[in-house]
């Protein structure tokens, strides 16, 4: 049977979430070399991938990504976290910022596969179909 | 859960405040050089004025894969089964539609040109299930299986979407058939008649006149208060144009609409056609009209269906197609249905077309769309080279539900002309090994041999039922018997004219739809005075 990388992340995180960092070490070090038993370990990358997410998730924090035209004032950025943390109900984001001039302005948010696109260039592009029809 | 728009637009707002004057001055500028219309500007600056600043949040994925017009796409954890997808491509934005949800992927194939999107491409949940603009402004258009027009006649003026699968109607809503379709083919009308509501195959090799068959019978419904969509499939554009001027020239647009998926079209666009075409039908069906839908054909269909499949990694199965090709067509066929009048009451007949290979009709594909429709309508190439055109082999040919919806008049010559046809296919083959026959049987033979001169016809000339059921009534009278087998034709299309302008029979047939005693008297007084003329010797 072919376990997902999801699944093993689930399960490792259920494993040593309540359990101390001594047992959680030991823990680990055997679901390392469950991994090599089971020629799995070229896929590890994807496991703390996944079980970052998991802890975030479990945690109520948010990974997010800002990109704007130009550098946004402390307000504008904490009126986005703000946003956030009300719109996905979590306690703490992090964001990360980007600089991408080619949205000409306004910004574009990412979070969870999810885009909140509050761009300039996006607007136009709106503009101009609307414009053309 | 406040919206993502009330902060964002105040900022935005003043951003496209700046923009606007230049967006207003460049429009207004390129305006005014095609056209003196202040009108114009004004509109736009209404225009400008009006545009409202939005901030939308969704669904994205990014491109992982991309092959033959089919993606893969990571993310997009929102996406409903046959959701539209939007792939933003180098080129601009191309249409996609879900077809496989995975934990971690999206299999998606997309409705145009592919050759743009590339790996890391952004694609964005619409939302929307894949669905077709629908109403009355599609009639006497040509349309791709989208909806957008192909004809150069302007965009189409419609409100209504229809989605393009949709399941088919229940028991309860159905009706039995009970109302003819007049194709005007002869062989067909009378020995493999079709009703509203059924679904009737049309199956044969290339080149044989399969869509010669569909093309009349839409001809025909010209007055017959019936809407017909043919649906071209993987077919060749200058034979859909052909196809297009014919329909014009007989004033069938009036009522027709073509779906479009040509050759050269993705095999998306294939694979959605006659769902398309079908949900279009399903219009006038709620509305309680008739509807006649041709699939032409179904066999390039699966074959679209095979491609998409395999390059999704389905499985493969028998020939190579997936395990769902029977439902791919049952599924669609199922859609043609006779409501009762508790719902209306319409009806969508179907004539899906199936290509064999060298008359095998034992293939995947024509096996499962037989056991799948109410009869088959089989084309064979002996028949054709012969002469015989429509080349309709009558004893592997049937309509299962249609007899009870043929007209009564037309029922009683039918029954008789059936076993007059069957006794001469089977004395033709026994007649072959010797010379010497009793009276009887070269009797059988000599009718025989004009019923299928009779049968014969012209593509593009179809015939009303009340002619038929008159040429039928003077065959198996023994009215033609004494008629020269190579003057039968000419006998007929002569005696058509001689009906119209000195008898009121026709009328009558429509009228009563039944051959009453009186109605028989005529018929016999016109078919006795036609024949003193004998001018059909002559022509």
């Amino acid at each position: 049977m072919k376990v997902s990388a999801k699944q093993y992340a689930r399960g490792l995180f259920e494993l040593i979430v309540d359990k101390s960092e001594e047992e959680a070490r030991i823990l680990f070090a055997r679901f390392i070399e469950f991994l090599h038993g089971r020629q799995d370990l070229n896929r590890a990358e994807e496991i703390i991938e996944e079980l970052s997410h998991i802890y975030e998730e479990a945690n109520g924090e948010l990974r997010a990504e800002l990109i704007s035209a130009r550098p946004l004032s402390e307000k504008a950025k904490s009126q986005v976290i703000s946003y956030l943390e009300k719109r996905a109900g979590v306690g703490y984001v992090q964001l990360s910022e980007k600089i991408d001039p080619a949205l000409l302005g306004g910004f574009v948010l990412r979070y969870n596969g999810l885009v909140v696109d509050g761009s300039l260039k996006n607007n136009l592009r709106k503009f101009e179909k609307q414009l053309s029809n | 859960m406040p919206s993502p728009n009330d902060f964002i637009v105040d900022q935005i707002k003043s951003q496209i405040s700046d923009f606007k004057t230049e967006v207003e001055k460049k429009n207004a500028n390129r305006l005014l050089k095609i056209s003196d219309g202040a009108a114009l500007v004004d509109q736009l600056k209404r225009q400008i004025a009006d545009f409202r600043a939005e901030v939308e949040e969704s669904s994205v994925g990014r491109v992982l894969k991309i092959s033959d017009g089919i993606a893969l796409v990571s993310g997009l954890t929102q996406a409903m089964m046959s959701e539209i997808l939007l792939f933003k491509s180098a080129h601009g934005e191309v249409a996609g539609v879900a077809l496989n949800l995975e934990e971690n992927l999206v299999g998606a194939m997309i409705m145009g040109d592919f050759a743009g999107i590339k790996e890391g491409d952004e694609v964005v949940c619409t939302k929307r299930i894949l669905s077709v603009p629908v109403g009355e402004a599609l009639v006497g258009r040509v349309v791709n299986p989208l909806g957008e027009a192909l004809d150069g006649k302007g965009a189409l003026e419609t409100t209504q979407f229809n989605p393009v699968e949709k399941i088919a109607p229940g028991v309860i809503t159905r009706a039995s058939v009970n109302q003819p379709v007049q194709t005007g083919i002869k062989a067909i009308d009378a020995m493999i008649p079709i009703g509203r509501g059924q679904r009737e195959l049309i199956i044969g090799d290339r080149q044989i006149g399969k869509t010669a068959i569909a093309i009349d019978a839409i001809i025909n419904q010209k007055g017959q208060n019936m809407k017909c969509i043919y649906v071209a499939i993987g077919q060749k554009e200058s034979k859909v144009a052909d196809i297009l001027r014919k329909l014009e020239a007989a004033g069938a647009m009036e009522y027709t609409t073509i779906v479009l998926a040509g050759a050269s079209s993705p095999a998306a666009l294939l694979y959605i056609a006659p769902y398309a075409g079908c949900a279009m039908a399903e219009y006038f069906l709620d509305k309680g009209e008739d509807v006649l839908i041709v699939y032409d054909d179904l066999s390039k269909h699966a074959v679209s269906y095979r491609e998409i499949s395999l390059l999704l990694r389905r499985p493969p199965g028998r020939e190579a197609f997936p395990g769902d090709v029977f439902y791919l067509h049952s599924r669609l066929l199922e859609r043609a249905c006779k409501l009762n009048s508790d719902f209306g009451g319409g009806s969508i007949t179907a004539l899906p077309i199936i290509e064999t290979q060298a008359g095998d009709i034992s293939a995947y594909i024509p096996t499962n769309v037989i056991s799948i429709t109410d009869g088959q309508i089989f084309l064979e190439p002996d028949m054709f080279y012969k002469g015989n055109r429509p080349a309709i082999n009558a004893g592997l040919s049937v309509s299962r539900v249609g007899s009870s919806a043929q007209i009564k008049a037309m029922k009683k010559v039918a029954g008789k002309m059936r076993l007059e046809a069957a006794q001469f296919r089977e004395l033709a083959a026994f007649a072959q090994f010797g010379s010497d026959l009793d009276e009887e049987t070269s009797r059988k033979l000599e009718r025989g041999k004009r019923l299928y001169e009779v049968f014969k016809q012209d593509q593009y000339q179809p015939l009303s039922v009340d002619k038929q059921v008159v040429i039928y009534y003077a065959l198996i009278n023994g009215f033609v018997d004494n008629v020269p087998v190579e003057k039968v034709r000419s006998f007929e299309a002569g005696l058509y004219k001689y009906m119209d302008l000195n008898s009121d029979v026709s009328r009558l047939i429509v009228e009563k739809k039944e051959l009453d005693a009186e109605i028989e008297e005529k018929i016999k007084r016109v078919l006795n005075n036609y024949k003193e003329t004998l001018d059909y010797l002559i022509s």
